[in-house]
């Protein structure tokens, strides 16, 4: 017994100290964002004051691009959606001509890493003349296959005989759609929903591409560009960090299980 | 329960307000149809850019009713990229401030001949007061891009008191007497063994900022030779660079090693004390605000055996200008605005707040002796780039290669035939 | 006939499903497949952004061979391939081994786990950047408390790979420790008591009976970890830049370099190309390699 408890409390500590590993360093720069940096790291004022957030909320486009960073993430997040839970539907529900070659080549797309296509997306993103636009930001990410992927996992897992029922009793095709295959499909599309927002709230490389203007940064490429301007202002800069990750920790506490459920969805419910 | 209607609704509302934003948004791209908007880009120099140029901007669009000017400063860290893309896309800024060195070279050959969009009085008017043979400069491929603006360089800077402390009372002229000076300033306080002081460091964030051709400066050789056709440095002279290199980094070990001020940092060290001398870009002189107790010293770079100062070479100065994009859909106007850059009142203005010269000789600047040690190093012994479609990658072929030198990876030898071969080779 | 007609009848019967698909097709079709079929067509061409293309064949790929540089950003991506998956599965089970063990607070502890997947590369880059710096960064002053001395983290190119994986397995981790975490929480208890019953202690039993149940979990983030790995392109762009000489040089990195500054396309596109051979690749050898592990046991 006492053998066990001893390891026990051994688990317990090497647990708490891969959380100091993971959490620590956020208070650290949350500590260091509430430091005046006043020429270099070292010479800090060791007072604690407001002073960072201050100048980056009114000295830096930091609230502009908190803003494109919520549109973007989230007009990516609730188109996919829709566009999604339709098209996982037709592939979970329907047997038709070409179905399996397409969503073979729904799976092999998820093999195509996007820096391939960085760079004709981007000249036909031009061509449209969407770039340093919400719908330039937006669209091309709406290419992904994983969400397919998903939602037809999803949907394939339930009971199809709602549906059936509602189909003998006559309702159409879309009342079907809209209302039990929507509303049943709910927990797959948190889940989905949860990922695509985390993906597209730290994307750096797509944002960094298409936008040309202050105004129209994100929070990633904002952020990004700001050492280059001087010296490294760590206050500033810790400041920014922090701030752009407090949204998502907020999301994530309030639907921590949604998260880690969607995380672990397509590798458990294979 | 409760929460889960919550986040619904948030769902709801996000939703309502991205499609409003979004319908917004693709209403925003018809704007530039009624309104004339001149879009103007340019690295930043300041941290705030936009002030500068307040005032020249006021103006414009004073005498130009229904016209606004959007000036953007793009951030260094992915200026070329930027540029590249933008031009790429056939939607490209209608104004660029553009300069030798490296950045640009993608793009300037996709800018108006000015001599083909300006009148002769226009023309004559840009070129007040600038001499013909820095013309070279703004010339690709034939075409003149622009008039030179800015002369801005390069220079030996030192910490004055760091070399006092040492004993030396005045800056090396040579390079015997770099590595010298080096030596006595590197040390280690508290014995150790860890070095709290360097006697040189570098620029060493991304290519176009490291500068590698310093070195080849010192020995009188360039990245390119007089027509950029073919490498500058595959004399077997060139050699010696990369063995100064070796000796400051590899043998002597008096060179901050490399890395370990990543990026922007390495200014944040020289004030810190942490290093003694370097060559960097007349942009620090905007830090010394913050450090009002700094002594800074500022002179030509040191010569080796190989150099002729009389012949002008001596550092890196380059031309920062402003050109017009072929694409623009406004060039009547843009016309305008670049000309009201040039004007001498605003020109004098810009050139102060960014501590450039003016490459308009008439235009007197009162400077601090700092930035007139600055300007005297330029424009007295400052070597002229070209652009080039490669100079990017020769810069960062040779630049690899003083890299590997540096961490010790290669020898000298190896090092110099490294860059000697791939600078050949990002030619073809 | 007879089966073109069923055909055609079977397409007017299901017609609601191109509908549905259509939307999501649409845009894959013009974001993801078309490009890459550009690219394609790119790898056998020379050219720059602006301005004309020439037809060169295989040229391209010839040249790679010669390459130093490309082929050494194939080699470093290998090299972090290689040392961040082992890294990341150890570990990862490790610390979901843990938790699995522990009953109270698990839930909590596994939320503080997770927290560092939620920044982007560039607040990541941020506090390894703040905590590293030399002299004054938090880590720096641990080192030299306990006198070990600080490498050269960005400079050193023996080591800048090693840094570079440092942050990403920090940032990573929590997907896998909560995905094996799920895992081992699925596999049915009684199995496992069977192992005990049977006389086989700890280890035995995890290898013979906990891993081999969590197969699919297993597999599904040795994929997904080669192909992102394979991928590596954030870290290096913000941190490191490809430096020093070409240390932190990925595949990725390589196609953005050649593609933005030097204005070389068509190498571009050929790594490009050799990037997807290359992933479908070590997904290939990555099923092949579980499937085969899964015969040996039964």
């Amino acid at each position: 017994m006492r053998r066990n408890k001893a390891i026990l409390i051994v688990f317990y500590i090497c647990i708490v100290l891969f959380i100091l590993t993971a959490v620590g360093p956020f208070f650290l720069i949350l500590r260091t964002s509430l430091q005046e940096t006043l020429t270099l790291t070292g010479q800090k004022n060791p007072e604690y004051t407001m002073i960072n957030y201050v100048r980056l909320i009114t000295q830096s486009k930091f609230p502009r691009w908190m803003f494109n960073s919520i549109v973007f993430a989230g007009g990516v997040t609730v188109v996919k959606i829709f566009l999604d839970t339709f098209a996982g539907y037709a592939f979970a529900r329907y047997r038709f001509p070409g179905g399996k070659f397409l969503f073979t080549l729904v799976l092999v797309t998820m093999m195509m890493p996007f820096a391939v296509a960085m760079f004709p997306v981007f000249i036909i993103v031009n061509k449209l003349r969407l770039t340093n636009t919400y719908f330039g930001l937006i669209l091309p990410m709406l290419a992904n296959p994983f969400g397919i992927f998903l939602m037809r996992q999803f949907i394939l897992s339930i009971p199809k005989e709602i549906e059936e029922s509602a189909r003998i009793d006559g309702c159409s095709e879309i009342r079907i759609l809209f209302k039990i295959v929507m509303p049943l499909s709910r927990p797959g599309q948190a889940v989905l929903a949860i990922i695509i927002f985390m993906w597209q709230w730290t994307n750096l490389v797509w944002p960094l591409i298409v936008t040309n203007t202050e105004e129209m940064f994100t929070l990633t490429v904002g952020l990004a560009g700001i050492p280059s301007q001087h010296t490294i202002d760590w206050g500033l800069l810790t400041a920014g960090a922090f701030f752009s990750v407090i949204p998502i920790i907020i999301f994530f506490l309030f639907y921590q299980r949604g998260f880690i459920e969607g995380l672990t969805w397509g590798a458990v419910k294979e | 329960m409760k929460r889960k209607k919550y986040l619904s609704t948030i769902f709801i509302v996000a939703m309502i307000a991205v499609s409003f934003v979004v319908v917004f948004a693709a209403g925003n791209g018809g704007k530039t149809e009624k309104e004339a908007v001149i879009r103007v880009w340019k690295g930043p120099h300041t941290p705030d850019d936009n002030a500068v140029f307040a005032d020249v901007i006021a103006a414009f669009e004073e005498e130009n009713p229904g016209a606004t000017v959007e000036y953007t400063p793009t951030p260094w860290d992915t200026i070329i990229e930027k540029y590249t893309t933008a031009f790429a896309s056939g939607n490209p800024p209608d104004i660029i401030y553009a300069f030798t060195g490296g950045y640009v070279d993608g793009v300037v050959g996709h800018c108006y001949d000015i001599r083909d969009i300006f009148d002769d009085e226009e023309f004559a008017y840009l070129k007040k007061g600038v001499a013909d043979s820095l013309l070279g400069e703004t010339t690709v491929d034939g075409k003149l891009i622009a008039i030179p603006y800015f002369t801005a360089g390069a220079a030996f800077v030192y910490n004055i008191d760091l070399l006092n402390e040492a004993g030396f009372d005045r800056p090396p002229d040579t390079v015997e007497e770099l590595v010298a000076y080096a030596k006595a300033l590197t040390k280690d306080f508290n014995g150790d063994g860890k070095i709290d002081q360097y006697g040189y460091g570098q620029l060493s964030y991304d290519t176009a900022e490291a500068k590698p051709e310093f070195f080849l400066f010192d020995y009188g050789y360039n990245l390119f030779n007089e027509d950029m056709s073919g490498i500058g440095y595959s004399d077997s002279g060139a050699l010696d660079a990369f063995k100064l290199i070796d000796r400051l980094w590899n043998v002597d070990k008096t060179a901050v090693p490399i890395g370990l001020y990543p990026g922007t940092t390495m200014t944040d060290a020289f004030f810190d004390n942490k290093f003694a001398m370097w060559v960097t870009h007349n942009q620090i002189v905007a830090h010394l605000e913050n450090y009002p107790d700094f002594n800074m010293g500022v002179a030509k770079m040191p010569q080796g055996p190989g150099t002729n100062l009389a012949d002008g070479r001596g550092t890196y100065a380059g031309s920062g200008f402003w050109c017009i994009a072929e694409a623009t859909k406004h060039l009547e106007l843009s016309k305008k605005l670049v000309s009201k850059f040039y004007d001498p009142m605003y020109q004098k203005e810009i050139a102060k707040a960014f501590g450039f010269v003016p490459s308009n000789t008439d235009i007197k600047m009162e400077m601090d002796p700092i930035g007139k040690a600055f300007a005297d190093v330029s424009l007295n012994y400052g070597v002229p780039y070209r652009f080039g479609a490669h100079v990017n990658e020769v810069k960062e072929a040779v630049w690899r290669a003083m890299q590997a030198l540096q961490s010790g990876a290669v020898g000298p030898r190896d090092a110099w035939e490294q860059a000697v071969s791939e600078g050949e080779s990002a030619l073809q | 006939m007879g089966s073109s007609n069923r055909k055609f009848r079977s397409v007017i019967k299901n017609r609601n499903a191109y509908f549905l698909i259509a939307p999501n097709l649409f845009f894959l079709f013009l974001f993801l497949i078309a490009p890459f079929v550009w690219i394609l067509f790119l790898s056998f061409q020379k050219g720059g952004i602006l301005g004309p293309k020439v037809f060169v064949g295989f040229a391209n790929y010839l040249d790679l061979f010669q390459n130093k540089l490309l082929l050494k950003s194939i080699l470093n991506t290998l090299k972090y391939t290689v040392t961040v998956i082992p890294a990341v599965f150890i570990i990862g089970m490790v610390v979901a081994l843990l938790l699995n063990r522990i009953k109270k607070f698990r839930n909590f502890f596994r939320t503080l786990l997770f927290i560092p997947l939620l920044s982007s590369i560039v607040v990541a880059a941020i506090i390894w950047r703040y905590l590293v710096y030399p002299e004054y960064g938090p880590v720096s002053k641990i080192l030299e408390f306990l006198h070990i001395g600080s490498p050269n983290w960005f400079g050193d190119a023996k080591i800048v790979i090693f840094t570079i994986v440092l942050v990403e397995l920090w940032r990573g981790l929590p997907f896998y420790i909560v995905t094996f975490l799920a895992g081992l929480q699925s596999v049915p208890q009684e199995m496992v008591e069977a192992s005990y019953i049977d006389g086989a202690n700890y280890v035995q039993s995890l290898f013979h009976v906990v891993f081999p149940s969590m197969k699919p979990v297993l597999t599904f983030c040795l994929v997904m970890a080669t192909i992102w790995a394979l991928q590596l392109f954030d870290s290096v762009y913000v941190l490191t830049r490809g430096g020093p000489s070409s240390a932190s040089s990925t595949i990725v990195w390589s196609i953005y370099e050649n593609i933005f500054f030097f204005n070389r396309v068509g190498r571009g596109a050929t790594m490009s190309v050799v990037l997807i051979l290359l992933i479908a690749l070590m997904t290939f050898l990555n099923l092949k390699l579980t499937r085969f592990q899964e015969e040996q046991i039964t």
